[in-house]
């Protein structure tokens, strides 16, 4: 199958001495379901900022749809690629509902208002996050939790092909953490392409297909949560014991070492 | 879409609002006319009508265009502090003005003002943010504040050095225009502060939808499918133009773009595409209607339509700022 998207040998530093990203190599294909951990500073972030464009890599490129990332029209690649960074903040006073609507703005000329699809498309996203009841609500009022799920709204609203979440589950409750991935998968299998990052290791194993174990700005593993959650990769990339047990259905369990 | 009440309110009062306060500028001042005598054929108060009516043009689009212009700063910067006055807009065009006039190239052509105010409006907008470092994000608003405040500062010790070495006669009259002075005497420089403000509200209005998406940041904008370079180039650029004729026609009047837009967006909601038109109205409602006060208070002399804006938007602005801080943390 073709990739959606590719990072090919991408070199990335944000001091010149101190280089974070050596030949980086990744690709996420049409309906993957990708998970990307590793420790703080292992890159994770920057990769997600370059795989989207938002930073520019000083060798290597990206390629979405098998098209440079960087000489692509930007209203294009929304159309393809939606992002949900880790924090949103705005001083404005914007309802969820005028958040999510913004989604959609790749899809609409200067002064043309949203067509009957637009709303549709900003009414399944309102609904899939469970904010239906909060879409009037100022987003500067809400808490952290739904702030998160009205930017995946917003992110879901522009419709495309990729979806790139930056720790989308770390101010979610249980309850939502849940709801959220189990959204993912429904969006994977109607082949939407999702990468993940996230720290919460155990819900990566549970619910991504594939998970990339990065250290130091470098793919320490990469294949089936079983293949990756091993105790001595993980005390390599984490620097702490632990012991691995798998459930019936052969999910990999952490156990921290007492 | 439904509108909420204090919406519908507001957009039902605006027709009110600014017919009234048209009416009581024209009516009100050193001579008060009766509504019904507007129209008889009285050739002194026609004339002191037509007056009044070329004050009315200038101070509502003056009023509107400082709002506007505030409007468009405060969503780029992410700051809802920014206006043309904070950020040393104002000052680095009223230096333009005053540079003009004494370079002497104010007299070959009346668009040599509104073109070197917004020229040094610009030098003053790129200083600014390049000693903030903070770039379009919020994440240095202060620091963008901060740097307005010191180039307003720097501009307006260049303007008064400027001033000293004008002779007296010059020295009222301009005294006056940086105070904020509405009386327009250039009627093709009014002209050009309508054309000018009108036309760069349908664009700014046009580009309302990236403006909501810039205010969410750089990384949101780009994210989803706007270039935030341009599109901040284009709003503070068109916002820079406006406050710089404004200036070239009235001077500096501080704070209008403050306090319009923070009371436009509580009672409308934060839609860019919705409040660069009701900045427009009410901001010039709302200087009009200063501008009035200011010419009606004192029956001798009127008061410089300035001191009545920086007498309201002065405390305004901190208690902005406290209540910021307080949110903040």
């Amino acid at each position: 199958m073709a990739n959606l998207i590719q990072a090919v040998n991408l070199q990335f530093s944000y001091r010149p001495d101190k280089p974070l990203l050596k030949d980086f190599n990744l690709s996420v294909q049409h309906g993957d379901f990708l998970g990307l951990i590793g420790p703080n500073g292992s890159g994770k972030t920057t990769i997600l900022k370059l795989l989207s464009g938002f930073l520019k890599p000083f060798g290597g490129e990206v390629l979405l749809n098998e098209q440079k990332l960087l000489s692509m029209d930007s209203r294009a690649r929304a159309r393809i690629l939606a992002v949900v960074p880790q924090l949103v903040t705005t001083p404005m006073p914007y309802t969820v509902r005028q958040i999510v609507e913004m989604g959609r703005t790749s899809r609409l000329a200067l002064f043309a208002p949203l067509r009957h699809e637009d709303y549709e498309f900003v009414e399944n996203s309102l609904k899939d996050m469970d904010l239906q009841s909060l879409q009037n609500n100022r987003f500067n009022e809400l808490s952290g939790g739904e702030r998160q799920r009205t930017i995946i709204a917003a992110a879901l609203a522009q419709e495309p092909e990729l979806l790139l979440l930056d720790e989308p589950t770390a101010a979610l409750d249980l309850g939502h953490k849940i709801k959220l991935m189990r959204i993912l998968k429904k969006l994977q299998s109607r082949g939407m392409a999702i990468m993940v990052i996230s720290h919460d290791i155990e819900l990566m194993a549970r619910y991504c297909d594939r998970l990339t174990l990065l250290f130091k700005g470098e793919v320490l593993a990469n294949g089936t949560a079983a293949e990756v959650i091993q105790p001595d990769l993980i005390k390599q990339a984490y620097d702490c014991d632990v012991e691995v047990k798998k459930s019936s259905n052969d999910i990999p369990h952490i156990i921290p070492a007492l | 879409m439904t509108l909420s009440r204090k919406e519908t309110i507001g957009w039902l009062l605006l027709p009110v609002l600014l017919f009234s306060v048209i009416v009581f500028s024209l009516c009100a001042g050193s001579l008060w006319i009766n509504p019904i005598e507007l129209f008889t054929q009285d050739d002194l108060k026609n004339s002191l009508i037509d007056l009044r009516l070329i004050r009315c043009a200038t101070a509502f689009i003056i009023g509107g265009g400082l709002a506007v212009s505030g409007t468009a700063y405060q969503a780029v910067l992410k700051n809802p502090l920014a206006e043309p006055y904070i950020l040393g807009i104002s000052g680095g065009a009223s230096l333009g003005v005053a540079l003009a006039i004494l370079l002497g190239v104010a007299a070959i052509s009346s668009f040599a003002i509104p073109l070197f105010a917004f020229v040094f409006a610009l030098i003053a907008l790129v200083v600014v943010l390049s000693i903030s470092r903070g770039g379009l994000g919020g994440v240095y608003s202060e620091n963008i504040l901060l740097s307005g405040i010191i180039i307003g500062t720097i501009c307006s010790s260049c303007l008064m050095f400027i001033i000293s070495n004008l002779g007296s006669n010059d020295l009222n009259s301009i005294t006056w225009w940086m105070l904020g002075y509405l009386q327009a005497a250039d009627m093709n420089l009014l002209a050009t502060t309508w054309i000018v403000t009108i036309g760069g509200t349908i664009i700014l209005v046009a580009y309302g939808r990236h403006a909501n998406v810039i205010a969410l940041g750089e990384e949101m904008a780009y994210n989803m499918g706007i270039s935030p370079l341009k599109t901040a180039l284009i709003l503070l650029g068109i916002a820079s133009l406006i406050s710089a004729v404004a200036v070239s026609l009235s001077g500096i009047i501080g704070f209008v773009g403050l306090i319009v837009p923070h009371i436009m967006r509580q009672i409308f909601g934060a839609d860019h595409r919705k409040l660069f038109v009701l900045n427009l109205f009410y901001g010039g409602i709302f200087l009009l209607f200063c501008d009035t006060i200011a010419r009606s208070i004192l029956v001798v002399q009127e008061i410089p339509v300035g001191v009545i804006t920086a007498f309201v938007g002065g405390p305004f602005f901190i208690w902005m700022l406290n209540r910021r801080g307080r949110i903040n943390g």
